[in-house]
């Protein structure tokens, strides 16, 4: 079920600002509360699809560490696409609530 | 100790040997997630805990594959459709600028107007069928590349049998180059499809 939305959740994570790889994955960790404990291997080509389609944008950098890393950033685009599917998820999810949780709908 | 994980990205190197830029930047991005996860002189347990959270190199290869794929499919009808757009450009060129063809005995003069237009109608019937019922496969974009060449082979005919290629307003013979360029692009774009393809097919297969 999450890899259907999996790209969604990546769009999410990059919300607050760029990260790279492994951030994002403790990013997504951290805010599902260790609900999502993702096979790493599957972010890697979410990033390259979802940069593929014009939605993040990425670059090499050089932190103070030294060592070169992928930074990803949501575009524009991205940020269009992350509203438009937070507003189906939303509805998704209170109709799955009204009937799974038992409450009215509309909620 | 480090060469469990230089085992792991050998392994996504060849994997992802088909594309040397993916596979380049692929080893580094996911070289440097492990020296994140893994920092200074980890044990050969935590790389072996750390390998195995990310899953095998296969399958992060087959994903990348996929959608590679995917994205050569997108291309693919792109330019087919624009490939329709502009032999059809062509084709109202000749029909408008061409002076009309005789028909006195001459088997070629009748028919190649007939197969200029006909073999882009059924260009035209394969690429619509195709998109709706088999989009992801070669099949429909081969089958209307096969009408669309019967065109412009029609249609170059129609050219040398109206006038020599030099007396043709240069209009129709630049519509003619440029839908040839255009098939030949198609060629081109149905061929990579057909590599990708069976790239992520092998690496899907057990």
């Amino acid at each position: 079920m999450l890899k259907g939305h999996l790209d969604t959740i990546v769009l999410a994570a990059l919300e607050a600002g760029p990260a790279h790889g492994y951030a994002v994955i403790e990013s997504i960790r951290a805010r599902s509360g260790e609900t999502f404990d993702l096979p790493e291997g599957t972010l890697y080509p979410a990033l390259h699809r979802l940069e593929a389609a014009g939605l993040l944008q990425s670059e090499w950098t050089v932190p103070p560490t030294g060592r070169k890393r992928r930074v990803y950033a949501l575009t524009p685009a991205g940020r269009d696409a992350l509203a438009k599917r937070r507003t189906v998820w939303e509805r998704f999810a209170h109709g799955v609530n009204a009937i799974v949780g038992g409450r009215p709908w509309p909620a | 100790m480090a060469s469990l994980i230089d085992t792991y990205l050998d392994d996504l190197s060849r994997h992802l040997s088909h594309d040397p830029a993916l596979a380049r930047r692929m080893r580094a991005e996911i070289a440097d997630h492990f020296a994140e996860a893994l920092g200074e002189c980890p044990s050969e347990a935590e790389m072996r805990r750390i390998i195995a959270r990310m899953g095998p190199a296969r399958a992060i290869a087959a994903a990348l594959a996929a959608d590679g794929a995917s994205r050569q499919v997108d291309r693919t009808w792109v330019i087919l459709l624009v490939a329709l757009i502009a032999t059809f450009i062509a084709m109202r060129l000749r029909s408008l600028w061409l002076p009309p063809l005789a028909t006195d005995g001459a088997l070629a003069g009748f028919a190649a107007p007939l197969i200029d237009r006909w073999a882009f109608v059924a260009a035209i019937a394969a690429a619509v069928a195709g998109y709706w019922v088999m989009r992801p496969s070669p099949a429909a974009p081969l089958l209307a590349l096969a009408a669309l060449c019967a065109s412009v082979a029609a249609g170059m005919l129609r050219i040398a049998l109206a006038a020599d290629w030099s007396a043709a307003p240069l209009a129709v013979a630049a519509a003619t180059v440029g839908e040839c360029a255009l098939v030949g692009l198609l060629l081109a774009q149905i061929l990579a499809l057909c590599r990708r393809r069976r790239q992520a097919a092998r690496l899907s297969a057990d």
